[in-house]
């Protein structure tokens, strides 16, 4: 008897599982669906950036480039011409140390000079104040 | 069968697309790594440039105290040849 109870009762669950089962595969597909165009959004915002970008950096480049171009030029033309007249000062430094001292701050120490030039006169723009003491030196 | 074909033309434009991004993000990477070094070079030209202004200032600062450096500036044409003056013809 028991065992026809059991048999003979119904399942009320068992067609339902594949019902939800279907609409839930199908919620899921909607939704990955959803995420994937979410996805491309995304991914078209990013590659329209970078293209953006690119072009941009692209503008700014051939833009250098001219520049760089005409500074090298510039330089070439120049160089000869700076090289001698710091040549000439390095020069006029042997026979007048104070100089050395004015040359020294732009191209170093140059050939000759002394290591600390005594008595420099100061430039007009960094005159310190007569009271300053004066360094002492070893 | 509708569903599947809109998956895979999804698939396939997102496919595209990643590609896409990735050359421009190259392309974008490289030009800007190579924009900051013309940059730095030109700002090294700058830089001298200010340095040789200052030294050509301080030359002829110089000169004032000392005339002895006019030569060397009047040759390179840092600092006007001083003209002679002449006598006004009788």
């Amino acid at each position: 008897m028991s065992d026809l109870n059991l048999s003979s009762t119904p399942t009320p669950t068992s067609p339902a599982p594949t019902t939800s089962g279907s609409s839930e595969l199908t919620e899921l597909r909607g939704q990955i669906q959803t995420l994937r165009i979410a996805l491309l959004v995304v991914a078209i915002c990013l590659a329209g950036f970078f293209y953006l970008e690119a072009r941009r950096s692209g503008n700014a480049l051939t833009l250098l480039r001219q520049q760089v171009a005409q500074v090298d030029e510039a330089n070439k033309s120049v160089e000869p011409a700076v090289n001698r007249f710091i040549g000439q000062l390095a020069e006029f430094t042997k026979t007048h140390p104070d100089f050395g001292a004015v040359l020294g701050k732009y191209v170093g120490r140059p050939a000759g000079a002394p290591a600390a030039a005594p008595a420099i006169a100061p430039a007009p723009a960094a005159a310190k104040p007569a009271a300053a003491p004066a360094p002492v030196k070893k | 069968m509708k569903n599947n074909g809109l998956d895979k033309i999804l698939h396939w434009t997102l496919l595209a697309i990643v590609l896409l991004t990735a050359v421009f993000a190259f392309q974008w990477f490289n030009r800007s790594r190579e924009v900051r070094s013309l940059q730095t070079k030109v700002v090294e030209f700058q830089n001298r440039q200010a340095m040789l202004q200052n030294l050509v200032n301080e030359c002829l600062e110089y000169s004032k105290r000392n005339p002895a450096i006019d030569s060397i500036l009047e040759a390179n044409n840092v600092k006007p040849k001083a003209t002679p003056t002449m006598k006004p013809a009788k």
